[in-house]
């Protein structure tokens, strides 16, 4: 696994992009709420879910009910 | 990577505020309603474009207020607006689709009305050029607009028309760009403004302990982006 870390970037028109690297399950939306909160606020253009969100503390779960 | 969001808006206005005055040398940012826009001067818009999706929201929600039948008027006009209206901010109405509405008196009328009296006159601060600036008397200026429901959320509306008549010419503001469909406006001031409000808030998280938050570097890429990276402790 990656080291765990957010990257905020900003582009030249101002749009914002929060990402969170390394974590596993759904611990990255909680990292990065205080920056999606503030710089994206409740309607993001774009919300993308990695194949990490899915891992960790979820896919258990999905299995258990397999 | 396992998670990515992206978009902009303004919710620190003490971060906009300090951009302004370090960046902008002739503007100011004050606590004002009415923000000026071809709507000030003309009573309407030119209808050149769709309306802002902020402005499309508040229309229909001042038709309902009058009691029309928003979606049998719609049909009517030939455009299905989505069953959540509030869809609307993320899939605003197109200009031929706004053409359309407007066929219908009442969607006429709601247009005039949100032209005549709320475009311009709906912000919370406004951001225009000094008192002595030559500028001062034309220029349209930029409103910090209150989202109709969220809270502490704020849009920035200009009416870049003749870049804002000078407005957008303005040092730290950044001129308006059209891109295909897509216009942009004051990109210097939103960058400048979103990494100023991120600087703040990752600060804050540190401050307050945190885990994910330790600390963070900033640096500039090769073509123009800012990119912070924030390590936790």
């Amino acid at each position: 696994m990656s080291q765990k870390k957010i990257v905020v970037t900003v582009d030249l028109s101002g749009e914002v992009q929060v990402e969170a690297i390394g974590h596993r399950g759904g611990t990255c939306v909680k990292a990065t709420a205080p920056l999606t909160k503030t710089l994206v606020g409740g309607t993001p253009t774009s919300s993308v879910k990695k194949p990490e969100f899915f891992q960790g503390d979820i896919a258990p779960r999905i299995q258990q009910s397999e | 990577m396992s998670h990515l969001e992206s978009g902009f808006c303004v919710t620190d206005v003490e971060a906009l505020a300090q951009i302004v005055k370090e960046n902008c040398p002739t503007l100011e940012l004050v606590k004002q309603s009415t923000y000026r826009t071809w709507a000030t001067d003309h009573g309407t818009l030119a209808g050149d474009y769709p309306l802002p999706a902020i402005y499309q929201l508040k229309m229909l929600g001042w038709m309902v207020t009058q009691n029309y039948k928003v979606f049998d008027l719609a049909q009517e006009a030939g455009v299905l607006l989505p069953k959540e209206l509030r869809k609307l901010e993320t899939e605003p109405w197109t200009l031929e689709m706004q053409h359309k509405l407007l066929k219908v008196p009442e969607f006429r009328q709601a247009y005039q009305h949100i032209c005549s009296k709320v475009i311009g006159n709906d912000a919370e601060f406004v951001i225009k050029p000094k008192a002595d600036q030559p500028e001062v008397g034309y220029a349209y200026q930029i409103g910090v607009v209150p989202h109709p429901w969220r809270a502490g959320e704020y849009q920035l509306m200009c009416d870049f028309y003749a870049q804002g008549k000078g407005l957008l010419l303005a040092k730290g503001v950044g001129q308006h760009k059209a891109v295909g469909e897509t216009n942009s406006w004051g990109g210097e001031l939103k960058q400048a403004y979103a990494v100023r409000a991120a600087e703040r808030a990752i600060v804050t998280q540190m401050r307050a302990g945190n885990p994910e938050y330790g600390g963070y570097k900033k640096t500039t890429l090769p073509d123009g982006r800012i990119k912070l990276e924030v390590f936790p402790r």
